[in-house]
């Protein structure tokens, strides 16, 4: 055995990516819960054949329909089994940003030597916690850590409201994504899993957070 | 030079490796890492800096730290009553010396040296991420990598900031045994538990190897470094404080810093 295999980790760095899959009651309708499963199965595959990239991917999805809760714990692409979302409930927004940092938070989960993570924001309502996301909102801005992710968002459907989603990007810079049909929602999430292979595959995956393939800006479709 | 201070009631053996990352080998880029080893009067200077990849004249700014660092020591020790940071500003303000005409930001880069005096006993300094440990024998004292906020290639060093509240530092005991010095592409890696174990694997086993076998082992391990998808430079730096039963042969200074800064 190597020497240096003693006393060195065996798993290279991660880079996580958290998806926060709106899975309230309205996702059943027009087949858009479908189409996200359809879609996160898509990017998750993708990911696991990644091979190539300079950092393994790590992926968690936490729901938030009903309750929040974490899906599917942060588990390499390669390794995950990707259970199908189902809609049922309210639209607890708040408790999913909660959740993320936390996870993010954890250093156990996301150590130092991890990439800065991804976070994934897929709605298609306005949240209905009263207040609390804009509170969880501000702590999830507010931590350290958790600040630091590369945050994307796409609004389903004409219920959403893309200040909700403008105020979690959180980047003048940075656009908000809309999709009518199962066919938009796929493009967004394979342009997020395109933004995150390509950053994988540049020397440095820390300096490369960009647009690479803009999908449908949700201020020009509403 | 002298190399090897016999009359010293310590004695001092440093060794160590540095070896180009596989991004820098597939872009053609040179080793943005340096270490160094000087013995100037009868205290022994090692010296580790990691030039920030992003920074154009990263290779150099690593470079002029090593020396930086060695041209403050060589002032700070002839007045022993100078605070350490003292000799923490000295740094900064060779290595922009060095360094000139470029811009700080053009050769930003980490900066983590040890300075072991005749007694054993001295000081140890760190800005920016790498590791560097301390093992005196039955307890490993560590000063922090990394911001415990940060992520991956998130760090400050030389060019980046002038606070001298940036640098963490540390007393070297006397008594010390080893003082191992690491850019993060090796620090990042290693499993934190395993750390004392690591010292002491250095310690004894490496260190009983001879040169130059020695050196092209670290190097060979630095490069067949185990941990997929490494990318970093790797560089490390080991100070061994005796006395020992045989005194080794002296082994000189050593460098990669260059000789252009």
């Amino acid at each position: 055995m190597h020497a240096l295999g003693n006393f060195t980790v065996s798993t290279p760095r991660p880079l996580p990516v958290i998806v926060l899959a709106d899975t309230s009651g309205s996702m059943s309708e027009n087949g858009k819960v479908d189409a996200l499963n359809t879609a996160l199965a898509d990017m998750t595959q993708s990911f696991a054949q990644d091979v190539d990239g300079r950092a393994e991917i790590h992926v968690a999805i936490i729901t938030f329909g009903g309750t929040a809760k974490v899906h599917l714990p942060l588990t390499p692409a390669a390794s995950m089994q990707l259970l199908p979302l189902v809609a049922t409930g309210k639209t607890p927004m708040g408790d999913a940003f909660d959740l993320a940092r936390e996870l993010i938070e954890d250093r156990q989960k996301v150590p130092s030597r991890a990439y800065s993570p991804v976070i994934v924001l897929a709605s298609d309502a306005l949240p209905n916690d009263g207040t609390r996301w804009e509170e969880a909102l501000e702590r999830l801005l507010a931590s350290e850590r958790a600040k630091k992710a590369q945050r994307f968002a796409l609004g389903i459907g004409a219920g959403v409201d893309p200040a909700v989603l403008r105020k979690f990007v959180a980047d003048a810079n940075m656009k908000i994504y809309g999709a009518t049909d199962a066919a938009e929602i796929g493009k967004f999430f394979r342009w997020v899993t395109m933004s995150v292979s390509t950053r994988t595959r540049r020397p440095d995956p820390e300096s490369a957070k960009g647009d690479p393939l803009p999908p449908i800006d949700l201020d020009e479709l509403l | 030079m002298i190399h090897h201070q016999q009359r010293n009631a310590a004695s001092i053996e440093v060794f160590g490796a540095t070896v180009r990352g596989p991004t820098h080998i597939a872009n053609g880029l040179p080793n943005q890492d340096t270490w160094l080893r000087v013995w100037t009067g009868d205290h022994c200077v090692v010296v580790v800096s990691d030039g920030m990849g992003s920074k154009p004249h990263a290779d150099i700014g690593s470079q002029a730290a090593c020396r930086a660092v060695v041209d403050a020591v060589r002032v700070w020790r002839r007045h022993p009553l100078a605070a350490t940071e003292v000799l923490l500003g000295m740094v900064h303000l060779f290595w922009r010396a060095r360094i000139a005409p470029l811009t700080q930001d053009e050769c930003a880069c980490t900066c983590l040296f040890a300075v072991v005096g005749p007694n054993g006993a001295g000081v140890a300094a760190q800005l920016g991420d790498g590791l560097l440990a301390i093992h005196d024998g039955s307890t490993m004292s560590a000063l922090s990598s990394r911001d415990s906020e940060a992520f991956v290639n998130e760090t400050t060093g030389l060019g980046l900031t002038t606070r001298l509240a940036a640098w963490r530092t540390a007393a070297v005991p006397a008594g010390s045994r080893c003082i191992m010095l690491c850019t993060d592409g090796v620090s990042d890696d290693l499993i934190p538990e395993k750390l004392p174990e690591f010292l002491e694997w250095l310690e004894k086993d490496v260190r009983a190897m001879r040169e130059p076998q020695r050196r092209h082992f670290l190097a060979r391990s630095l490069r067949d470094w185990p941990t997929p998808k490494h990318l970093d430079d790797k560089t490390i730096a080991v100070a061994c404080i005796g006395p020992w039963a045989s005194i080794r042969k002296p082994g000189g200074d050593h460098s990669n810093a260059g000789r252009r800064r």
